[in-house]
């Protein structure tokens, strides 16, 4: 019944085009069809060549990439980050670029204002699986942005540069035969080239790789395994120049140390306990259970006196901060 | 002009070189298993003790000849193995050449060959200590360890004797000395002790020791077997000095012995005086501090050592 009543088929009104809409709309059309390819490419040309200047404006190329591990952003990670930025700039007579790997957690503000933060994709490692993570990452990102800066520092979050003079000093060394310049520790009784901090020019960073191994005996006959620099520890293992602990003043025999008159190098200086290998060897010398947060907060609360009285060699070619 | 003039003010400075130091030492606890042997160093009658002990070290020594420097380092050797040496020892001179002084002939024995005086420098070091060597076969039975020593070096800290014996109880066969900070991978004949089981495997010659490590030749006075078949068989002294004022001369290792460097006077460079050209003056006056250790060895070796001044010999 209800269908009878209304219509099989809808009618619709007509569509109503206004001819002023079509005459504009033709015109557009011939306009568009006029102008020729390569003037569009030269437009989007323009385009890319106005980033590219914007970009060299915010960014312009700087001589150092300084690269850093950072397990997270505690508020005492923090404080080493703020301290080597401070000697970074303080002691680096070239302008450069710093970013860190960040094993886990979200980048506070301070991080994030201060410097680039990069992290890798997957599951976050620990320990020395985790440094290595770290330095692989961080060698990704220096490959990647090569033709940007001329040379390259891997360091540590407990290292930093204490001298004036340290970046012209290693960019001497790299002119001859050495490709890389990286800590030896023998007062740990390592054999092994020691990546707290490494720098080296673009040569070495395709060579870069790290791994988890037996590197041989240690000083005293035991084996020795960790974190090692594949290629350089054996195959160009000339081709690395060592800086050795240098320290004038030693409060003691590992941690708080100072090499080649160039770097400071607190050591455990996570917060995590004093374990190092050779920490029986010294057993006459030092107590064993040391606090190395004691040795952290003596550091940070004057890091003037502090370094001038580890160095000693040299105090008015240090940085002050 | 600048260079010389820092040089200079560094040579006259040597004494104030030793300068306090601000660093709170309390931030470190000393370490609560620290060995220590119950003598008071003020009292001196464990000399006597020493002297009366039957002798289980044998010490030998290489001196170039009975000079007024040679006399005098002799002096302060000795002076310090008696107060530093819980058992009692011998003592024997290598003399390279010149006839022995009272002085020697009074405080040491002396031994001699005629063929040393046909080697020089390093060759006549491995010389003299292949004699001591024969010296120590000769009568590896009255003894039951043996120390080789350079002139200019000589124990500090009361318990050596016992920290050595205990590494050779431990599978090792000598204690002797590493100088990284020379870049070295040699082992370094200035300072080694052992027992009985190493004399028949010692010897000494000059050659190619393999790269430094810098990656550089090396080629010097080796100790043959030690440096690499035996190698995990030589327990190493590091360098420990708490304070330095040189970064190669004046050495103490291990806080057990005290190496001047450069002893004889001879301005020899030494093979990493380049490397360490950024800290220290090239024109450092090596023969300033012989004479400042001589007039206050007791307060310059506590200085230098310097991680427990009670533990040290007081000569």
């Amino acid at each position: 019944m209800a269908r009878k009543s209304r219509p099989l088929k809808a009618t619709r009104n007509m569509p109503r085009t206004h001819k002023n809409i079509l005459e504009e709309l033709k015109k557009r059309q011939t306009e568009r069809k006029s102008i020729s390819q390569p003037e569009i490419d030269t437009q989007i040309a323009v385009v890319k060549d106005q980033t590219k200047k914007q970009k060299e404006d915010i960014q312009p190329p700087k001589p150092l990439c300084v690269g850093t591990i950072f397990p997270g952003v505690s508020e005492f990670n923090q404080r080493w980050l703020d301290l080597q930025l401070k000697y970074l700039r303080a002691s680096t007579s070239v302008d450069f670029h710093h970013v860190t790997f960040l094993q886990q957690g979200q980048a506070s503000e301070f991080f994030k204002n201060n410097t680039e933060i990069i992290r890798s994709k997957g599951p976050a490692a620990r320990n020395s699986a985790a440094h290595v993570k770290g330095l692989e990452g961080l060698k990704n990102y220096f490959i990647k942005n090569a033709d940007l800066y001329k040379h390259f520092l891997f360091i540590d979050m407990d290292a930093f540069p204490i001298h004036k003079d340290w970046y012209a000093n290693l960019c001497d060394k790299l002119k001859t035969k050495w490709e890389i310049a990286t800590l030896l520790r023998p007062e740990n009784l390592e054999q092994r080239l020691h990546s707290s901090v490494l720098f080296c020019d673009k040569r070495a960073l395709p060579r870069l790789s790290w791994g988890l191994r037996k590197v041989g005996d240690d000083l005293i006959g035991k084996s020795e395994s960790d974190v090692q620099i594949l290629e350089y520890q054996n195959a160009r293992r000339k081709q690395a120049y060592v800086m050795l602990r240098s320290n004038q003043h030693q409060i003691h025999p590992l941690l708080c140390g100072v090499y080649y008159d160039l770097f400071y190098h607190h050591g455990c200086g996570s917060g995590r306990n004093f374990n190092m290998r050779s920490k029986p060897y010294w057993k006459h010398v030092v107590a064993q259970n040391v606090d190395v947060r004691k040795t952290i907060d003596e550091l940070m609360k004057n890091p003037n006196d502090f370094i001038h009285e580890l160095a000693g060699w040299n105090n008015k070619n240090y940085a002050q901060v | 002009m600048a260079h010389k003039s820092q040089s200079r003010s560094q040579n006259q400075n040597h004494a104030a070189a030793l300068k306090a130091v601000h660093i709170d030492k309390n931030i470190l606890a000393p370490p609560s298993e620290s060995p220590k042997i119950n003598l008071d160093s003020s009292d001196h009658s464990f000399l006597d003790i020493s002297a009366n002990c039957p002798k289980t070290l044998c010490i030998g020594t290489v001196i170039p000849d009975c000079g007024e420097l040679s006399e005098k380092w002799l002096s302060l050797q000795l002076k310090f193995l008696k107060s530093t040496t819980s058992t009692g020892f011998h003592h024997v001179t290598f003399l390279q050449k010149g006839t022995p002084s009272q002085f020697f002939l009074q405080n040491t024995e002396v031994i001699q060959n005629s063929i040393s005086k046909n080697f020089h420098n390093s060759g006549a070091h491995a010389v003299g200590l292949r004699n001591i060597l024969e010296y120590f076969k000769k009568h590896s039975d009255e003894y039951e360890n043996f120390l080789f020593l350079d002139m200019d070096a000589f124990p500090i800290r009361k318990q050596w004797h016992e920290c050595l014996c205990d590494k050779l109880s431990k599978g090792y066969e000598i204690a002797t000395i590493l100088r990284c900070e020379n870049l070295e991978q040699r082992l370094h004949s200035s300072v080694i002790f052992l027992d009985k089981r190493a004399l028949e495997y010692l010897d000494w010659d000059v050659r190619e020791v393999g790269k430094d490590l810098l990656g550089v030749t090396e080629a010097d006075v080796q100790i043959a077997n030690y440096q690499q078949e035996r190698r995990n068989k030589a327990f190493v002294m590091l360098r420990s000095n708490q304070y330095q004022i040189h970064p190669l001369l004046c050495a103490v290792y291990y806080d057990l012995f005290y190496h001047h460097g450069n002893g004889c006077g001879k301005d020899n460079k030494m093979k990493a005086s380049l490397y360490w050209s950024h800290v220290i003056s090239q024109e450092w006056d090596s023969s300033k501090t012989s004479e400042h250790l001589f007039s206050h060895p007791t307060s310059f070796i506590g200085k230098l050592a310097g991680w427990y001044k009670e533990e040290y010999a007081q000569v």
